[in-house]
């Protein structure tokens, strides 16, 4: 496994395996949280992140394999009390009776936690402030919009001071700034709590997650510190604005028929190159545009993103997928079969 | 287990659930004595030619044993479908799930939703014998109130026993309407059992209701004493109803959510 840390993990599973009668949502995932990270669980939809989150928060049993949370196995009506006091978490669509008051709410889950009355409201009036629902505190829930669900969901899953937090799609019904605000939160409990976090917003991810796990048909593509996963999975790459269209195509052609050029995009008024070798950009690149006669009017190294990871692994998956496919259909004896 | 119990009763008064069993069973304590009250009037008036009936004359036993009859009906009936979707309907809404990720036991949860609302459906039963006690005595003339208590008392373990039925029932399908359509059967299916085997009526379920009802004394039967039948019927009851919350819970045991 990349990535495989000194820091014991948090969370872990090994094996872990999820039928759904016939659709396999978790194929044999090996997780690894380091203790106070922040991992950040990508995938596209229906890749398995709410599953294994639920497996990991022993709501559904594993078909195959186990998971472990705070060093202990997690199972549905199994896992100790003790476990549940130590993890919070968070469902894509948080679930509320709806005839109680935000800070009700609050202190109801302050109680289940064992704090006394008293300690329950002083929580909840803090969580209130922190996910930015202080004003409609006395509000019935009933009333409360998915954006405001979701912020009374963070602050519930919190409520227990947990170790372990597990969070599905935490800003998912946000508006911009109260994503901000959410995931400013998320950060600020960076190494006081072991967070995982599934999302397929990549952004969300970039700015809070240290480690990340990328998960595509119920299998983990990948895992590890963002900086390793991102100086691993991308290739360097360049930013060319360009005057005039014409132009623009003219280099563009020009670049993609060079050999150490891997791709060629076009991308608002400028064009991205992507390169297997930056040497080769400082000794070709000035002649290669003084022979265009392009009008540059900028040139820079572009910084990889989470979205590159992403998307190079998805696509070289979607290219496995494909190469297999083809060569399940292939006919036996035409010796295309590994 | 205080927190869990809190917020149970808390639901009760918020979602006005507790106004309800309580209205149905009075309607009924109201209702029971009054069509005895007003049936010879109604019998005469749609009296046909030729045709004559001859009515008994009605007393406090029967007016009281109309309410009764009604409880068995739609008093269960109301009870049922209160309580068709305990579990489903938390289970469909996704409450439960987000409970059990909290630190509560999920024997915690039955045994404390079945002993406030157990609680709620027999003070409700009590509420309408009230009623129906008042009203007979206003109507007709006053009735035993100590056979009144105990006849309620045995009543009480039938209208248990169908409420823990229909919370079991409940915990085993997604859908509250399946659970409240199978909860009905034992309306009809234990008052026959004493037609397969005589001592399966006196001391099965439906002994305690039937048993009961004899103590009142009505249709023109003089009021029976209490034997031991009715009572050990309702201690089965009762046991059969521990059976039901256990069963509850070992269903919810290891549910997935």
């Amino acid at each position: 496994m990349d990535g495989q840390e000194a820091t014991p993990a948090a969370i872990e599973s090994h094996g872990l395996t999820r039928d759904f009668r016939r659709t396999r949502a978790v194929d044999d995932l090996n997780l690894q949280v380091p203790k106070g990270e922040i991992y950040g669980f990508l995938g596209p939809n229906g890749a398995g992140k709410t599953t294994t989150l639920k497996i990991l928060a022993g709501l559904i049993s594993p078909t195959a394999g186990k998971a472990i949370v705070a060093g202990e196995e997690v199972r549905p009506g199994t896992s100790s009390l003790d476990l549940r006091r130590r993890v919070g978490f968070l469902e894509e669509e948080p679930r509320f009776y709806p005839w109680m008051r935000a800070r009700e709410s609050l202190v109801f889950v302050g109680r289940l936690f064992g704090f006394e009355a008293r300690v329950a409201e002083v929580r909840a009036e803090g969580l209130l402030e922190a996910v930015g629902l202080a004003d409609r505190s006395d509000d019935k829930i009933r009333g409360f919009s998915r954006g405001m669900r979701q912020r009374l969901g963070i602050a519930q899953a919190l409520v227990g001071d947990p170790e372990v937090l597990l969070l599905d799609e935490p800003a998912s019904a946000l508006d911009p700034i109260g994503r901000k605000e959410i995931l400013d939160l998320i950060a600020s409990l960076r190494g006081q709590a072991t967070i995982i976090m599934s999302s397929h917003v990549l952004d969300d991810v970039q700015r809070v997650a240290g480690w990340v796990g990328v998960i595509r048909r119920g299998r983990l593509l990948t895992q590890g510190p963002l900086p390793r996963l991102l100086g691993r999975f991308t290739r360097p790459a360049y930013r060319l604005d360009i005057r005039g269209s014409d132009e623009r195509s003219r280099v563009s052609r020009a670049l993609a028929a060079e050999s150490w050029c891997v791709e060629v995009l076009e991308e608002g008024s400028g064009l991205r190159l992507v390169v297997e070798d930056p040497a080769a950009v400082e000794s070709r690149m000035p002649s290669l545009l003084a022979e265009s006669a392009a009008p540059l009017q900028g040139f820079r190294a572009v910084t990889p993103t989470l979205e590159d990871v992403f998307l190079q692994l998805i696509g070289d998956e979607d290219e496995y997928a494909t190469r297999r496919r083809a060569e399940l259909d292939a006919p036996r004896g035409t010796g295309r079969r590994p | 287990m205080r927190a869990l119990l809190h917020k149970e009763l808390r639901e009760l008064i918020k979602t006005a659930r507790l106004a309800i069993l309580p209205v149905v069973f009075v309607i009924l304590g109201i209702t029971g004595p009054a069509l005895i009250r007003l049936l010879p009037i109604l019998l005469e008036n749609a009296q046909t030619e030729g045709i004559d009936m001859t009515l008994p004359e009605f007393g406090p036993a029967d007016a009281f044993a109309s309410y009764l009859e009604m409880v068995r009906q739609m008093g269960l009936l109301a009870v049922i479908l209160v309580f068709m979707g305990f579990v489903a309907g938390e289970r469909r809404n996704g409450m439960l799930a987000s409970l059990f990720v909290k630190p509560v036991s999920r024997l915690e949860y039955v045994v404390t939703r079945w002993a406030v609302n157990g609680v709620y459906v027999m003070a409700s039963l009590f509420v309408g014998s009230a009623v129906a006690l008042a009203y007979t005595f206003l109507l007709f003339a006053p009735i035993d109130v100590g056979a009144v208590a105990r006849v309620t008392l045995l009543y009480a373990s039938y209208v248990l026993l169908v409420f823990s039925w229909t919370v079991f029932l409940s915990s085993l399908f997604v859908h509250p309407a399946a659970a409240g359509g199978l909860s009905v059967i034992p309306l009809f299916v234990l008052p026959a059992l004493g037609l397969l085997w005589g001592p399966l009526g006196d001391y099965g379920p439906y002994g305690a209701v039937a048993g009961g009802t004899a103590t009142i004394g009505a249709a023109g039967s003089p009021a029976e004493a209490l034997g031991s039948e009715p009572l050990i019927s309702a201690a089965l009851n009762l046991g059969l109803c521990v059976a039901l919350v256990a069963g509850t819970y070992l269903r919810l045991r290891r549910m997935e959510l």
